[in-house]
């Protein structure tokens, strides 16, 4: 490959990469929002359930879980929209660039800002819906791996609906039997640990599973963001 | 057939409630999906008509009218 | 019957060389009056098939050993999750010749085949749940396959809620037919972590559906009654169609002349 074409599918990824990670310093706060989300369902959680500590360790992983989805899916909604509205996301449609590559930067920038920071602060959760011990570290590795396959496979929906007033609604509908899944495989990973069994097959399906999202859905998303954003 | 008498196969040794609904149910749904696109089609070709009617009736009058200025 | 009169007026009238032209693959005008002349010798077919299969198989074929007579209910719910299952690849199937070559009629048969298949993954669900209550004493029990069917019923509820969510066409065909290939790449997916799933948590039960063990005089008419299911789905599909088909080609010529002609003749 000759180094301009290479420089310039780089500066794509790069530039909107960036670009995202930018105005999210901006918007400290509304970065914050999914996180302090994610703690306070976890708050309801042993109010709605039981404070009991054997009970709560068996749901810890499942609803922990649950929660990132929700976290991840109630900012994936906005990944497209500012750009839409602001005129900037027709610029990237406009550009020589290849489409995806743009999307994987913005979609990383949403990973960085959400889905780490979720990573982040599980274990938090963990200590507090007494998860045992066992299940840390697959914990952590499985939200890692696992919610960035929600940031991508839900910039597909968000690509999908961006056009749309009302399209967070939508969009869950859409994007949630997609994410079954990651569900499936995330709580399996922490699950096994805390049974004390190997928790690694699980976790490679999650990063099999990973792979195949980076691969595709970039793609979709770029061929919807082509469609919707026209209309 | 399988069942000694017609009472027999209703009643299916008790399961007959759970065959008999599914089967209900299922045959229902399936007249639906193929009456109710026979109902909005003949919806939509009355529309049709009507519409030609609409633009016939049009037609007629800016006749008339054409007709009637030629006449003066 | 609609059908039947559109079949005697598209007899001799479409032969006219002024509609010549129209004669393409794919146009919408051609399937319309195509498909009236095959609706009625498919709907007999499907009619008389499911009938033969309902029969054969309600009434004649032998009871289950271990289910009884509730296994009976086989016959439509098989069948039905059959369908619906290849109905969502009929639907991104039709979505994906869409988009590859614009073919009007696809998009068409696409967003026919949404409603179409939720209704039947709406039927498999009922009757795995009517069928569930003698089996396994409960209603709904989260069973591999049955979860599986109601995630089919959600994504087919995606399909449709972003198909009515934009008002132009265009945009609600393309969106709904990458909607559409996403999940169908997903489906196998979702039906694999789900039967893994299933064995996770679950030790073996009584398994609705066991093919292999089942007898020939068993599988015959369930097999019917697949082959008259496909006709059943054609039947709809066809009329659900034509139905698209003049909603959105009601504006044209060819539409209203062969509104003219049935009132004429």
């Amino acid at each position: 490959m000759s180094r301009p074409t290479a420089r310039k599918m780089d500066s794509g990824f790069v530039a909107w990469l960036r670009r995202d990670l930018l105005l999210a310093y901006r918007r400290r706060g509304e970065v914050a929002s999914p996180v302090v989300f994610f703690m306070m369902v976890s708050t309801l959680i042993p109010l709605g359930l039981t404070p009991e500590a054997a009970q709560l360790e068996k749901v810890a992983a499942g609803m922990i879980w649950i929660m990132a989805l929700l976290a991840t899916l109630l900012s994936v909604d906005g990944l497209f929209a500012s750009d839409y509205h602001d005129g900037s996301l027709e610029q990237m449609l406009i550009t020589p660039q290849l489409l995806p590559l743009p999307i994987l930067g913005k979609v990383t920038a949403h990973w960085l800002t959400t889905g780490l920071p979720l990573t982040l602060v599980s274990p938090l959760l963990g200590l507090m819906l007494s998860l045992p011990s066992a299940g840390y570290l697959p914990l952590i590795c499985s939200l890692a791996l696992g919610t960035a396959c929600l940031s991508l496979v839900g910039a597909v929906g968000a690509a999908l609906t961006v056009s749309l007033r009302k399209g967070g609604l939508l969009l869950s509908l859409l994007v949630m039997p997609l994410y079954m899944p990651v569900i499936i495989f995330g709580t399996a990973t922490v699950n096994s640990a805390v049974d004390g069994l190997n928790w690694l097959p699980p976790l490679a399906i999650l990063g099999a599973l990973f792979a195949a999202s980076v691969a595709l859905c970039p793609l979709a998303a770029a061929g919807a963001l082509r469609v919707t954003a026209s209309n | 057939m399988y069942f000694d008498n017609f009472a027999a196969l209703i009643n299916m040794d008790g399961h007959g409630v759970y065959v008999w609904t599914s089967v209900a149910v299922t045959l229902a749904t399936m007249l639906w999906l193929v009456i109710a696109p026979l109902i909005s089609q003949r919806g939509l070709l009355k529309e049709v008509s009507r519409d030609i009617q609409r633009q016939q009736n049009r037609d007629l009058a800016a006749k008339k009218t054409s007709n009637h200025e030629e006449s003066n | 019957m609609n059908w039947l009169s559109n079949k005697l007026s598209a007899g001799p009238s479409n032969e006219s060389p002024s509609w010549q032209w129209f004669y393409r693959l794919g146009s919408p005008r051609w399937f319309y009056l195509r498909s009236g002349q095959w609706l009625p010798w498919l709907s007999l077919a499907a009619l008389l098939v499911l009938a033969t299969g309902l029969v054969w198989g309600l009434a004649f074929a032998p009871e289950d050993a271990k289910q009884g007579n509730s296994f009976r209910i086989i016959y439509i719910h098989v069948p039905a999750a059959f369908l619906a299952q290849s109905g969502y690849f009929i639907m991104a199937i039709a979505g994906a010749i869409g988009l590859i070559w614009k073919m009007k009629i696809s998009y068409m048969v696409m967003k026919a085949a949404a409603p179409i298949g939720a209704l039947l993954t709406f039927v498999a669900l009922f009757t795995g749940a009517v069928w569930g209550k003698p089996t396994w004493g409960a209603y709904w029990v989260w069973d591999a396959r049955i979860t599986s069917m109601l995630i089919l019923l959600f994504l087919y509820a995606g399909v449709m809620a972003l198909q009515y969510a934009y008002h132009s066409v265009d945009a609600a065909s393309k969106a709904s037919a990458i909607l559409a290939l996403v999940g169908t790449v997903n489906i196998p997916i979702i039906n694999k972590s789900v039967d893994w799933w299933y064995t996770l948590h679950q030790p073996a039960t009584i398994k609705l559906t066991s093919a292999p063990s089942m007898h020939m005089d068993m599988f015959m008419p369930l097999l019917v009654m697949i082959v008259g299911f496909y006709l059943f789905y054609a039947v709809a599909l066809i009329l659900h169609t034509r139905n698209e088909i003049l909603r959105r080609e009601r504006k044209t010529s060819w539409v209203r002349e062969l509104v003219t002609a049935k009132a004429g003749g």
